[in-house]
């Protein structure tokens, strides 16, 4: 089969237009699903502080520990002699 | 030279040490008055608490303490931090496990029901003016947490007052505060809160702590016998029931006791899922399997089998 140049040029031209636009709208879906992924879990995080009926406020009393667990400054150690001074169980 | 002062509240040892002597009345009068309140306020047993109060609100906002209002959001952080696996919807599960009275007044021959818990994010709370509402029907339930937050709240404030070191036990649920005695406040981890003065009734082991909390959660505590059934206060929020044990107790430790309480109370719901939130808490943690083997995790010091 015959191949014209140019027409193989503008084909070749508006393939790549084509790629192009897809990737720029993947880009636009992929950094909106990242920030959703992202936002989503924070919103669900930041529970509770309402000042309406159906508001939800953003100035929470979320403090700095709010989020994790926090570690004693020291550890515990095995203790070698004394009798215990409390005992920790289930109750 | 420690001095202590036991009691019992809440169908629980109490236990009041305190480094300095004369720190000791006023270190249990201040535990005493706390207890009173976050009872008046939390307690599920009492028709005049503002938990109880709740329960009539059938899903309207309703003013509360600031005191409750703190006891609130602590129980929310902590179904945050587990992913619900903390819950304080928790209470209608329990009652229809028969515990919607003093354990020891639990009737054997009721029926069981098993009621999944609505979840946490049922309950709005306006820290900022005092107010819940919680979705109609839901009941809530705050024993994971209310006791825990009551000896962290109670150590610090007697150490304020006094000056005096200061160890607060509810139950097993033990925060210290202030400067500890030579080595540290020593405390027998085992599977039921005992007299530390007595020997130990079952496997046990002693660590020493020096600042923070230390909470152990256990199936073989608070335990009643229900249609023909053995079940415990430890509520998988997702079935109503308790959950099939891969530990029998667990011990954590924390810069709080809350967070410690919420670790253990968790690895008991969880089980053998336990493992990526233990390692994302960091906490010093001891896992006693039902077979009664130790486990140790996050700088916990290790030891023999229990």
């Amino acid at each position: 089969m015959p191949t014209d140049p140019f027409e193989a040029r503008r084909t070749g031209a508006h393939r790549l237009r084509v790629v192009t636009a897809s990737i720029g709208a993947a880009a636009v879906v992929g950094t909106g699903a990242l920030a959703w992924s992202v936002a989503a879990p924070t919103a669900s995080a930041s529970t509770g502080a309402t000042t309406g009926d159906d508001e939800v406020s953003d100035d929470s009393t979320t403090t700095s520990d709010d989020g994790q667990f926090v570690a004693p400054s020291q550890l515990p150690q095995t203790s070698s002699s004394g009798s215990p001074h409390a005992s920790s169980g289930g109750s | 030279m420690i001095a202590v002062a036991d009691w019992t509240a809440w169908t629980c040892r109490v236990r009041v040490a305190v480094t300095d002597p004369a720190a000791l009345d006023s270190g249990r009068e201040l535990l005493t008055d706390l207890l009173a309140d976050v009872d008046r306020a939390a307690s599920r047993f009492r028709d005049d608490s503002e938990l109880a109060a709740l329960d009539r609100a059938d899903g309207a906002w309703t003013s509360i303490s600031p005191l409750f209002t703190e006891l609130l959001a602590v129980a929310l952080r902590a179904a945050r931090l587990t992913d619900g696996d903390v819950d304080p919807t928790v209470g209608a599960a329990l009652s229809g496990l028969g515990y919607d009275r003093n354990v020891d007044e639990i009737r054997a021959d009721g029926v069981l029901l098993a009621i999944p818990a609505p979840g946490w994010r049922s309950i709005e709370l306006d820290e900022e003016n005092c107010r819940v509402r919680v979705a109609p029907g839901v009941r809530l339930d705050l024993g994971a947490t209310a006791k825990a937050w009551t000896a962290d709240t109670a150590a610090g404030a007697i150490t304020a007052a006094t000056g005096s070191g200061c160890l607060v036990s509810i139950g097993g649920d033990i925060a210290v505060a202030g400067p500890a005695p030579a080595g540290g406040w020593r405390i027998r981890v085992e599977d039921v809160t005992g007299d530390p003065d007595a020997a130990p009734f079952g496997p046990s082991s002693v660590v020493t702590i020096r600042d923070g909390g230390l909470a152990t959660s256990s199936v073989r505590s608070r335990r009643w016998q229900r249609a023909g059934l053995w079940v415990h206060h430890l509520i998988d929020p997702h079935t109503g029931m308790p959950p099939v044990p891969a530990w029998r107790t667990v011990s954590a430790a924390a810069r709080t006791c809350v967070d410690a309480n919420v670790l253990s109370t968790a690895a008991v719901v969880r089980g053998n899922r336990i493992w990526p939130l233990l390692r994302e808490a960091g906490l010093p943690v001891r896992l006693v399997t039902a077979d009664g083997q130790v486990l140790t995790a996050g700088g916990w010091p290790e030891e023999r089998a229990a």
